[in-house]
């Protein structure tokens, strides 16, 4: 699955290759509405 | 009576068998259409956006479509996946689309064929990391394949035919399923609070995910050594299960850790000690798997997908920042060291008879 392949594996995709703060920007975005939804449901399971 | 339990166990096992082939056929699928399209057709920028976008889909959407398999338990998910990372496959020409595709449908199979393992793993650690196992060494293969060139496109497809096949047998064989009575819960979270230990296994996952990016060795470059790295990840995740099972996930999770930092410190120079040190490190992966599905026993693919979703953070920065040669040894040892420290708080020792 992707732990090992961007750093071990010399025939991966090499790391660090990306700067634009745009493409960073939209991660977060993306990556803070999953954890949104993941607080939210366990938040829901704990009640 | 007795019979009749071996009966279940055995399909129980096959099931097993079947969706570990699935998960190294999808894995395997995946990155052969990452690199036989896109890294072969653009640029290295590129390429890793593509390689990002793909773990974006792939392991981000888990969560919610592992909270929609637990509403909607007669999903058949894994098939679906599956089928999908066929249709990708035959619309590898236009790779972009064939690789958002195929990443939906990675994520609808790990969820669905993670929901099946864990629902039939009778409390076990030892099922879950075979199936977790085989997913490094299908993205390998299917790394070499790909960059060997599209002419190699029949080995993902006749895969991925054979895998709609049989995954389809057991997802529509209702005979099967009936014979799953009773799920038998997982015991290995330790008696702490609730969110502190679902926390916890979250931040291990994202500081496993992170670590296994910058593990500190000077030999990846041997041409040789591209699937043995794998191999070794793939035994660590199938080993850390029996171990678990056989000595407790507290002690195995913390031990193997800790023993991986002296193989990492030792393996820099020694290629053995530092293919050691990754099988090691990878042993934790289905005790947290486990430990989460202890906690949310009703909600076995949420419990799937937050280990993916931690996957996925846990390499983002990897795709932003260089760590410094010099100091990748301390802060892999740094966060090896906290992730023990949680393991130690959040399992237990509890033996399954």
């Amino acid at each position: 699955m992707g732990e090992f392949t961007s750093h071990i594996l010399d025939s991966a995709p090499p790391t660090g290759e990306l700067e634009s703060t745009n493409q960073l920007l939209g991660i977060v975005v993306i990556v803070a509405i999953l954890i949104t939804f993941f607080i939210i449901k366990i938040r829901k399971i704990n009640k | 009576m007795r019979e009749y339990s071996f009966i279940v166990t055995s399909r129980k096992n096959y099931r097993l068998v079947i969706y570990s082939l699935a998960h190294f056929s999808v894995d395997f699928s995946c990155f052969f259409i990452l690199f036989s399209g896109i890294a072969a057709e653009t640029t290295l920028k590129i390429t890793a956006l593509g390689f990002l976008i793909y773990n974006i889909i792939a392991f981000g959407l888990q969560v919610v479509i592992g909270a929609i398999c637990d509403k909607n338990p007669k999903l058949l998910s894994g098939f679906i996946g599956c089928v999908l990372v066929l249709l990708g496959i035959f619309i590898i020409k236009w790779y972009w689309f064939a690789l958002i595709i195929a990443a939906i449908g990675n994520a609808f199979f790990h969820i669905g064929g993670g929901i099946d393992v864990l629902k039939n793993g009778e409390g076990k650690m030892t099922p879950n990391g075979i199936f977790v196992s085989t997913g490094a060494l299908g993205v390998s293969i299917g790394t070499l394949a790909g960059k060997s060139g599209i002419g190699l496109v029949f080995i993902p497809i006749l895969l991925m035919i054979l895998m709609i096949i049989i995954t389809g047998l057991i997802s529509f064989n209702t005979n099967v399923n009936k014979n799953i009575k009773k799920v038998i819960p997982y015991k290995i979270a330790s008696e702490k609070s609730f969110i502190l230990i679902v926390i916890c296994a979250f931040l291990i996952v994202i500081l496993r995910s992170y670590i296994g990016t910058i593990i500190p060795v000077s030999w990846n470059a041997v041409e040789l050594l591209v699937i043995v790295p794998s191999i070794c990840a793939m035994l660590g995740k199938g080993i850390g299960g029996i171990l678990g099972d056989k000595f407790g996930a507290r002690r195995v999770g913390t031990i193997s850790l800790l023993l991986s930092i002296i193989c990492f410190i030792i393996g820099k120079e020694f290629i053995y000690i530092g293919l050691l040190g990754i099988l090691l490190f990878n042993i934790t992966m289905p005790i947290t798997l486990c430990i989460l599905a202890s906690k949310l026993p009703n909600d076995l693919g949420l419990a799937f997908g937050i280990t993916t979703l931690g996957l996925l953070i846990g390499v983002i920065p990897s795709f932003f920042v260089l760590v410094p040669n010099n100091f990748k040894l301390y802060i892999t040892i740094l966060l090896i060291i906290i992730s023990a420290t949680f393991i130690r708080i959040i399992a237990s020792n509890d033996l399954k008879k």
